[in-house]
């Protein structure tokens, strides 16, 4: 130390500052000891005294030294283990005894506190402090979790509460806790738990109905915020499928309306809403469509095209998992009833029309007509829409000239003729 | 008469600072540029000392550029602001440039001339380009103050005034601080011309004359002033050393290894008019009438070391015009440095014999000529067209801005700094996508980070350097490279905490909602944000690099430093020399005059004419030639460039006013055709086929015209009709889509879903009862792929829970020692959210991740190849709830092998751009999963037809399968969540319903229709 000391004092000679040299080597010096003791400690006999050993969070209890032959002076000092660390308090000469002032502040927190009395670095005596929580007053910490569970299955929910003094102390060990659940469609009712490793808590399983179990929790006067469960529907087991609008002829264009009957779980829960639907056509054991939708309130609806020729259609919903309703069987009659064409060499297009319909009407405007050429090489498919029962398909600039044989489709109705290109 | 020269100096202070300072305050927020300048300079104004900036690329070093203008302006900000401080001081510089200008030319020229080029400075189009259009305020002020170093180091080594020496290098430390590129090139060009000069009037003077020196008098005076031209090239090296010392141990220490970005100054001019444009014509702009007069005085003994220096400058600046730069600079240097600075440079140079001409012309050998020859009208003339030509062209440049959009509009950005400044938005990374240069200004006004920025020399992520890829904002306009780059940060947003985009180009959306965004908000400013659900948030204490503190503190004193004490060194020694200035006015300051025979300035008249004539025919014939309707292919290419712009009135004009119908129907005939093409996609190649029609008035077109999406490159075909009328063509109108509906009216119920976030506005926390549960997920199958050496994950999830779920599918391979390769998410061959019990398949693609390309381009390295995989799935409850009426109808296969159906919107949403997600199966599992997106928009209760060409599926190998293990599902294994579910398990509980394509191959096709919306947006 000596050498540390000599080579400070050898650095700051240079500045000549013989006082400021003095001045520091005397506090560092200073800093590393023992403060100098008046008296001789070893031979010093006092003790703490309390007015409880055991005192409820937020109450004061006085704290004091006293002993025979020692100094009534305030060299006494407190140290205040808890559990955030040490304070230390310094005592004041109150007649024979050192007395202790101990802000409130430090009797908020429950816990055990150990005192030491010391003095010149010496402890002198200990005693300890018990602080016990209060009674449970405040909002009372609540956790739940899952939010959701699945009705009637397996899963469990938990509710744990933590109740607390008005100083934020967990309430003691022990202490009753109830928690009352509400399930849908039923009565609520009441359970009661002890405090436990600071918490408490309550499993909750799953009931049958869908719906929210709404949780309150409380203890002695601690009410905790309203806790919720919900509990979802459980996986489709039944579904059905009808006919809500169906015009029976293949026009491709009016649509075929359909819904399920109600899905439902197991419990005879309707399932969430926005639950997938999967709607499927089969045209001769051969997936030709498919359509998605979704339930609301249960049902799901779709809207099918109508097809562009005469067939019978198998449809199904379906919803993952295998829940598949039963099958509709539906028979699309010719549309189209008349489909005369002719090919314009001037607009190097084929004019069909006019077009007539089962009901002796035009058909109606966007009715898709097909033509397909096929010359010895090649097949070339084209298509239009009519417009006013006439439709006009212009022919690509890329067809060679020649003799092609015809085939012209709409509404059902197929017509074969052979044109030639110039 | 010094007065008068004094005058024309003065003249050209005050229309220098009048001009550029009364219009600068009007282009600078539009230029390239100085943005970026203002946000270097507002970090400055920050933190003075600190090295390292967060806010751009994940972070990078400021020391990377050198710092004079930015800390000035960050003085300045303190009590004017960063835009102020940035005119003022512009405004000083413009000063600084036209002394410079002034001072530099009158060691070259007479002192008329010298005037004449301080005005003619003032309209200088490349300094005019420089200001208005780039906005490079560090290269003007370095060029401004280089250009008054050259005359002091003239006078120091021909007078021998030491002084000189000292007044030029601080002006060159000047130069270094504020722009090192100008002092390391500057001292080629400009320097060493300077100083050859001096040496070259030493040698005059001793031989008694210009016309006296000989080779052996140059070499002789080179041996005397040697020793002190060594000791200033030292004094300089080490000066610009230490000025920016930390930027030299920057660029040593992280040297910039990335993929060159491309620049137009590289082009070649011929070849892409606009580059020649900008980077060619328009800097030399009406100095290109006196080409032969500049190379002529160039080339004098006295000039010849500074016209070697034009030339080549001239020569480096026509880019790839010709092979001559890419081979003196090398095919690295020629790739790295902007080929503009160059002209710049040279037009800089040539502005002492612009002033020259022009005194020619005014008062000396050239007028009189055109009077002699021609008369004083014509004498007039010229002088009239000339000095019109040189304001019109410098107003032009100025006015740039207004006659070719450079940037975006102007946007206000308080509403995006407010936004993420609130509600703790700036805990994550965010991305600007049509902005422009403007991000930098964001960037410049609020603490949060972006991903992305505009100082591309720092980027240091592999994702950006490898790509020629300058900006993420801008992907749009560098092709496909560009949107690969964009797609990868969209696509795995989590790796850059990156969780807001701020979008001012609809070009963008697709991809945005396909790769899992979502559109959260319109601000005030029309901004659109998205956000990526499920990005964790930035860490509190972000990785930096460090330097020095050293460097630090030189960084934060030298530059501020030299710029003073530079002006207080030239302050007191321009009091010295104008004591002086009668002394060196005795010594000969004027060079010799030369005097030129007649036909000389009628080559120059001829050059003058004829290349105003050659302008002039060049530019009618472009008019011509680009006339709209002037030829088939021109009609052809202006229509799809109007769609392409929108300009419907405009393409409208196009149509055979005969024949088309009236505007109105045909506006609402497009208004009704939406879609990824109409309206999220940008043209970017057409090849028109030509054929005859009947009538030989009409011609045919078949038109393939390719765009770029945000999503991918599309083609498209159309078959027009054209009518020739007189000498303009017209298109033959041609029907849109006419189809209508069979119900007027349509009732449909519908499903809406809303998580409601923080229920309680509570700024610093989310509330526990906030929290939902992430929704249950589960894994059908997953499998690892490998196909033409590129590896992909494929697989099929369903949502079990009873909530929408939004998911985030992660893959992660790993070789055959277990180490991680690589990990990517997928992007948009998956269904990102899903509805209750609904299923979607997935595909992960690793192709351009995994480091095959390193292995084509070094064959040594060794491949790493993998040999597992972990598939992550996360969900999160989606906060909306996606378009779901769809079908697919008609679904079968032609003989081409393509797929053709009809895909059918049955509800009361407009489809905007509708995807076919299609998982092919064999007669056991799952093969391949692939995603399309239909050209055009379904509007509801309609459809449209749909082909597509079946994918090559042969050559897949299944390298592994997926099993309860590694498959993994918000952090458990596929097992635990099995077990701990109640819901039907077992495969043949889930069977595909595919559409049979063949004996062997059927396809689960779907249609989703992510992107929807009440109205085409």
């Amino acid at each position: 130390m000596s050498k540390r000391i000599n080579m400070l004092q050898a650095m700051l000679k240079k500045v000549h500052a013989r006082w400021l040299i003095l001045m520091i080597t005397a506090g560092w010096i200073g800093c590393g000891q023992n403060p100098t003791a008046l008296y001789d400690t070893t031979a010093l006999s006092a003790k703490l005294t309390l007015t409880d050993s055991i005192v409820q969070a937020g109450q004061k209890c006085s704290i004091s030294a006293r002993g025979a032959g020692v100094p009534i002076d305030s060299n006494w000092l407190l140290v205040w283990t808890g559990t955030y660390g040490d304070v230390v308090f310094r005592g004041q000469p109150a007649d024979s005894l050192i007395v202790f002032d101990v802000p409130v502040l430090h009797f908020q927190r429950s816990g055990l506190i150990q005192l030491s009395l010391t003095r010149a670095g010496r402890v002198v005596d200990k005693r300890d402090l018990q602080i016990v929580p209060g009674p449970p007053v405040a909002v009372l910490e609540s956790y739940a979790g899952n939010k959701t569970m699945v009705a009637g299955s397996r899963q469990r929910a938990m509710v744990m509460a933590i109740p607390k003094d008005t100083f934020e102390n967990v309430a003691p060990a022990g202490s009753s806790v109830q928690f009352q659940l509400r399930y849908p469609g039923k009565e609520a009712y009441l359970e009661e738990r002890t405090l436990e490793h600071l918490v408490s808590g309550v499993e909750i399983p799953a009931g049958e109905r869908t719906g929210k179990i709404i949780i309150g929790v409380s203890s002695e006067r601690a009410r905790s915020s309203e806790e919720a469960v919900e509990l979802t529907p459980a996986w489709p087991t039944q579904c059905s499928l009808d006919i809500d609008q169906w015009f029976p002829y293949a026009d491709s264009r009016q649509n075929l309306v359909l819904r399920t009957g109600f899905i439902r779980d197991a419990a005879n829960n309707l399932v969430a809403d926005g639950t997938t639907v999967l709607f499927t056509v089969y045209e001769r054991e051969q997936l030709v469509a498919r359509y998605n939708s979704f339930t609301t309130g249960g049902v799901a609806r779709v809207h099918i095209e109508n097809p562009d020729r005469e067939t019978d259609w198998k449809i199904q919903a379906q919803v993952e998992g295998q829940i598949s309703s039963n099958i509709l069987r539906l028979h699309f009659a010719p549309y189209v009833t008349e489909l005369p064409f002719v090919y314009a060499a001037k607009e190097r297009a084929i004019i069909a029309g006019p077009l007539s319909a089962n009901l002796g009407q035009l058909v109606t405007d966007d009715l898709r007509v097909e033509v397909q050429l096929r010359s010895p090489h090649n097949t070339y498919s084209f298509s239009g829409l009519t417009e006013n029962g006439f439709c006009k398909i212009s022919l690509p600039f890329r067809l060679t000239p020649g003799v092609y044989q015809c085939q012209i489709t709409a509404g059902g109705l197929v017509v074969n003729q052979e044109i030639k290109l110039p | 008469m010094q007065e008068s020269h004094n005058r024309y100096f003065h003249l050209a202070l005050l229309a220098g600072v009048l001009l550029h300072g009364a219009t600068l305050a009007f282009t600078f927020e539009g230029t390239y540029d100085a943005f970026v300048h203002l946000f270097f300079a507002d970090h400055y104004a920050d933190h003075w000392f600190e090295s390292w900036n967060y806010k751009w690329y994940t972070g990078f070093t400021v020391t990377s550029y050198p710092p004079l203008v930015h800390q000035v302006i960050a003085i300045m900000s303190k009590g004017i602001g960063l835009k102020a401080g940035f005119l003022f001081w512009s405004f000083f510089i413009i000063l600084v440039f036209i002394r410079g200008v002034y001072r530099f030319s009158r060691i070259w020229v007479g002192e008329r001339a010298a005037a004449y080029a301080a005005v003619l400075a003032v309209f200088s189009t490349s300094f005019g380009e420089a200001l208005h259009i780039f906005g490079q305020l560090p290269s003007i002020t370095g060029v401004a103050f280089l250009l008054n170093a050259c005359p002091e180091l003239y006078y120091w080594l021909r007078y021998d005034q030491r002084y000189r020496l000292l007044t030029g290098l601080c002006f060159l430390a000047i130069t270094s601080t504020a722009h090192h590129v100008t002092t390391i090139f500057g001292m080629v060009f400009f320097v060493l011309p300077t100083l050859g000069l001096a040496v070259m009037n030493r040698c005059a003077e001793k031989a008694g004359g210009e016309d006296q020196i000989h080779f052996r008098n140059i070499w002789k005076e080179v041996i005397v002033v040697l020793p002190r031209a060594v000791f200033f090239g030292f004094t300089v090296i080490a000066i610009t050393a230490i000025v920016i010392f930390p930027y030299w141990w920057w660029s040593k220490s992280d040297p910039i290894t990335q993929v060159p970005i491309p620049h137009g100054s590289r082009d070649s001019f011929i070849d892409v008019f606009s580059s020649g444009l900008v980077f060619f014509l328009i800097p030399w702009g009406m100095m290109l009438f006196f080409l032969p007069f500049l190379f002529r005085e160039l080339f004098r003994k006295r000039n010849i070391f500074l016209g070697l220096s034009i030339s080549l400058a001239f020569l480096f600046g026509t880019g790839g015009t010709t092979p001559i730069p890419r081979m003196a600079l090398g095919e690295t240097a020629f790739n790295i440095l902007t080929l503009d600075r160059f002209t710049y440079w040279a037009s800089l140079l040539a502005l002492p014999f612009w002033g020259q001409f022009f005194y020619e012309l005014l008062q000396g050998q050239f007028k009189k000529f055109l009077i002699d020859k021609l008369g004083v009208r014509w004498h007039r003339l010229t002088v009239a067209l000339l000095g019109l030509g040189v304001v019109v062209a410098c107003l032009t440049v100025i006015n740039f801005q207004n006659l070719q959009s450079i940037q975006p509009r102007p946007i206000e950005i308080e509403p995006i700094v407010n936004f993420m400044s609130r509600d703790k938005h700036d805990d994550w990374r965010f991305l600007t996508l049509g902005f422009g240069d403007q991000v930098a200004w964001l960037s410049a006004n609020t603490e949060a980070l972006s991903v992305d920025g505009n100082y591309h020399s720092v980027r240091r992520l592999p994702e950006m350097t490898s790509r020629a890829v300058e900006r993420l904002e801008n992907a749009k306009y560098l092709g496909m490279e560009g949107i690969s780059s964009l797609q990868e940060f969209l696509t795995i947003p989590e790796k850059y905490n990156l969780k807001f985009v701020f979008s001012n180009d609809k070009f963008y959306d697709p991809l945005l909602f396909f790769s899992g965004w979502r559109k959260v908000q319109q601000l005030e400013n029309n901004i659109v944000v998205w956000e990526r659900p499920d990005v964790p948030g930035l860490a509190s204490v972000l990785p930096r690099k460090n330097i020095p503190d050293l460097h630090r503190f030189m960084w934060g004193v030298l530059p501020i430093s030299c710029l003073l004490i530079g002006l207080v060194v030239n302050l007191l020694f321009f009091i010295k020399e104008s004591a002086l200035k009668k002394l060196e006015g005795q010594r000969g300051a004027e060079p010799p005059a030369h005097t030129h025979r007649n036909w000389f300035w009628w080559a120059i008249l001829t050059w003058m004419v004829g290349f105003g004539l050659f302008a002039g025919s060049l530019t009618a014939y472009l008019l011509y030639k680009n006339h709209d309707h002037a030829s088939p292919e021109n009609l052809i290419d202006a229509y799809f460039h109007r769609i392409d712009f929108k300009n419907f009135h405009k393409a409208y004009t196009f149509f055979n006013p005969d024949t088309r119908p009236s505007l109105e129907q045909y506006m609402l005939e497009l208004s009704v055709e939406g879609g990824i093409l109409s309206s999220y996609a940008k043209l970017d190649t057409l090849q028109v086929t030509l054929l005859p029609a009947e009538n030989n008035r009409q011609i045919k077109a078949q038109v393939q015209a390719r765009w770029l999406t945000a999503l991918s490159a599309y083609c498209s075909e159309h078959e027009l009709l054209l009518t020739q009328k007189g000498l303009r063509w017209y298109l033959e109108p041609f029907t849109l889509e006419k189809r209508t509906p069979p119900d007027q009216f349509v009732r449909l119920p519908n499903v809406d879903f809303h998580s409601q976030g923080k229920r309680k506005a509570l700024a610093d926390k989310v509330e526990k009862r906030d929290i939902l549960d992430r929704p249950d997920i589960y894994i059908l199958s997953a499998s690892l792929l490998e196909k033409k050496d590129s590896f992909f994950i494929i697989g099929e999830l369903l949502n079990v829970d009873n909530d929408p779920s939004y998911l985030t599918v992660e893959g992660v391979l790993y070789d055959s020692t277990g180490a991680e390769i690589n990990r990517y998410n997928a992007r948009d061959a998956l269904q990102h959210v899903v509805y209750p019990k609904e299923r979607t398949a997935f595909r992960i693609d690793f192709e351009d991740l995994l480091p095959d390309r390193w292995v084509k381009k070094f064959p040594d390295l060794p491949r790493q190849r993998p040999a597992g995989f972990v598939v992550y799935v996360r969900s999160m409850v989606a906060a909306d709830a996606p378009y779901r009426h769809t079908g697919l109808q008609d679904v079968r296969v032609d003989m081409e092998n393509t797929i053709q159906g009809t895909a059918i919107n049955f509800g009361a949403r407009q489809i905007i751009i509708p995807q076919l997600l299609a998982a092919f199966y064999d007669e056991q599992q799952l093969l391949w999963v692939n995603s399309r997106y239909l050209p055009g928009g379904i509007r509801p209760q309609r459809k449209k037809d749909f082909s597509w060409p079946l994918p090559d599926l042969r050559g897949i190998t299944v390298l592994a399968e997926g099993d309860d293990e590694n498959l993994r599902i918000n952090g458990v294994s596929r097992r635990e969540y099995r077990e701990s579910l109640d819901f039907p398990l077992g495969k043949h509980l889930y069977p595909a319903a595919p559409f049979r394509i063949n004996d062997s191959l059927w396809v689960e096709l779907g249609l989703s229709a992510q992107m929807a919306a009440l109205s085409d947006e």
